[in-house]
């Protein structure tokens, strides 16, 4: 529609017929807006039920998976469907026959629709009404959470602060073997004794067995336990197997806290099985003595101060720990410091690949989302042009059959 | 024209968006914003 500038202006107004006032409708715009807001919303219900949905930002294990092909092509369907019927419906309420018009209408219903669903998500209700605002929220989420786990850590290590209490473990570990190699006395008891009572299991340590259980990962649990433990193979086996079958016969909802109190009654027993066999061997007040010295000294907050110091690299400061807080010789802190650090420095390196591939799966994650919310804005802007571009067409065929 | 631009840019966008490549994507993205110019000026 090219306006000839040579005529004059009234010429011009005969000839084209341009409609004169304002050729925008806003109450089709707010019509062709709210219906695309709510056809968001009830697509992301359907994807919902139909099990295409984004993830949930509590499930790390479909994260890890990636965005599926299913939830990116349901993204894309939603936001086309959406824009086409809010511009379609801004057009027609608008009421023009004119092509042009009708697509501009449609433009204006996917810049303000995107607008809206940007301030809803900006105030954290964008996830309930649209699948993008959805997915950018639970990205976002689950990327803070593993930021704040990797920097939970006091030393800033990049470490979660399960690794710390893990090297602890193996200080107190450590500790044990050291001291029960060096008690004397012709009743002390067997060093292996000494080293179980000590090595007792803590809440910590129970907390991490049972979470492999639920998860039905018997092997981490095994392994859990040969590393958090000096329980022998035969004794895990055991509470293993009898965890497997308890696991199975309890439902969903309790299980946490039923393996969690059943591990615990396991423990106990063997806790005070080994106590009990303590009490008998330790005839001699100087095995006595020793077994308390050996206990008492094994403080859990200088354990883990020692343990930050290794992580970070500083064996030197670790030992200076213990000779300060203990009154073990410095022939014995040598010994301990030496013997956890090659432990420690393997099991940072394989949790430090854990958060590595912890955070590249988010990364890769979040990339997908990105790339999805994009394509489908992209492609929700054309669909916005076509639904008002038909709607317009729609309009002139309504007119012409009233013709 | 119109259609052929139209066409290309989403075929563009949708491969852009399963295979999540920066050139094949971004080049969807550069020809769109082109088609919207065109389109507002006009001229398409």
């Amino acid at each position: 529609m090219a306006i000839d500038t040579n005529n004059t202006s009234a010429t011009t107004a005969a000839t084209f017929n341009i409609p004169v006032g304002h050729r925008i409708s806003w109450g089709g715009i707010f019509a062709g807006v709210s219906l695309f807001i709510a056809l968001s919303w009830l697509m992301l219900l359907l994807g919902s039920a139909i099990g295409v949905s984004i993830a949930d930002a509590t499930d790390l294990s479909a994260i890890g998976d990636g965005l599926g092909i299913g939830s990116i092509i349901w993204i894309l369907l939603t936001t086309i469907i959406a824009t086409f019927a809010g511009g379609l419906l801004a057009a027609k309420m608008a009421g023009t026959a004119d092509d042009r018009i009708g697509a501009l209408h449609g433009l204006t219903v996917w810049s303000l629709g995107t607008l809206l669903i940007i301030l809803l998500g900006a105030s954290g209700i964008g996830g309930i009404v649209n699948s993008i605002s959805g997915a950018l929220g639970t990205a976002n989420k689950v990327s803070m959470s593993v930021i704040a786990r990797a920097s939970s850590s006091e030393v800033n290590s990049g470490l979660p602060e399960s690794v710390i209490t893990s090297i602890a473990a193996i200080i107190k570990r450590q500790s044990a073997r050291i001291i029960s190699s060096n008690s004397s006395g012709a009743n002390s008891p067997n060093q292996g004794e000494v080293r179980k009572a000590i090595e007792s299991l803590n809440a910590e340590d129970t907390g991490a067995i049972t979470s492999a259980l639920i998860a039905g990962d018997t092997e981490k649990a095994r392994s859990e336990l040969t590393q958090r433990s000096t329980l022998s193979k035969a004794e895990i086996d055991s509470i293993i197997t009898g965890a497997e079958q308890k696991v199975q016969s309890w439902s969903k909802s309790d299980s946490a806290q039923q393996v969690k109190q059943w591990l615990n009654e396991q423990f106990n027993d063997v806790r005070s099985a080994m106590s009990q066999s303590i009490a008998g061997m330790a005839g001699s007040q100087l095995s006595s003595q020793e077994v308390n010295r050996a206990l008492q000294q094994l403080d859990p907050d200088i354990m883990l101060e020692a343990g930050q110091y290794l992580i970070m690299g500083k064996p030197e400061m670790a030992k200076n720990v213990l000779s300060v807080n203990t009154n073990l010789s410095e022939a014995d802190i040598q010994a301990i410091v030496d013997g956890a650090e090659k432990e420690a420095q393997q099991f940072i390196e394989r949790a430090k690949a854990e958060l590595n591939e912890a955070t590249e799966a988010i990364g890769t994650y979040t990339q997908a989302v990105l790339w999805s919310a994009f394509i489908a804005a992209a492609l929700g802007m054309l669909a916005g042009l076509f639904g008002g571009h038909s709607g317009a067409g729609a309009v002139r065929r309504v007119y012409a059959v009233q013709r | 024209m119109r259609i052929g631009l139209i066409g290309l840019v989403i075929l563009l966008l949708i491969a852009g968006a399963l295979v999540q490549n920066v050139f094949i994507g971004g080049l969807g993205g550069l020809i769109l914003l082109i088609v919207l110019l065109l389109f507002l000026t006009g001229r398409v």
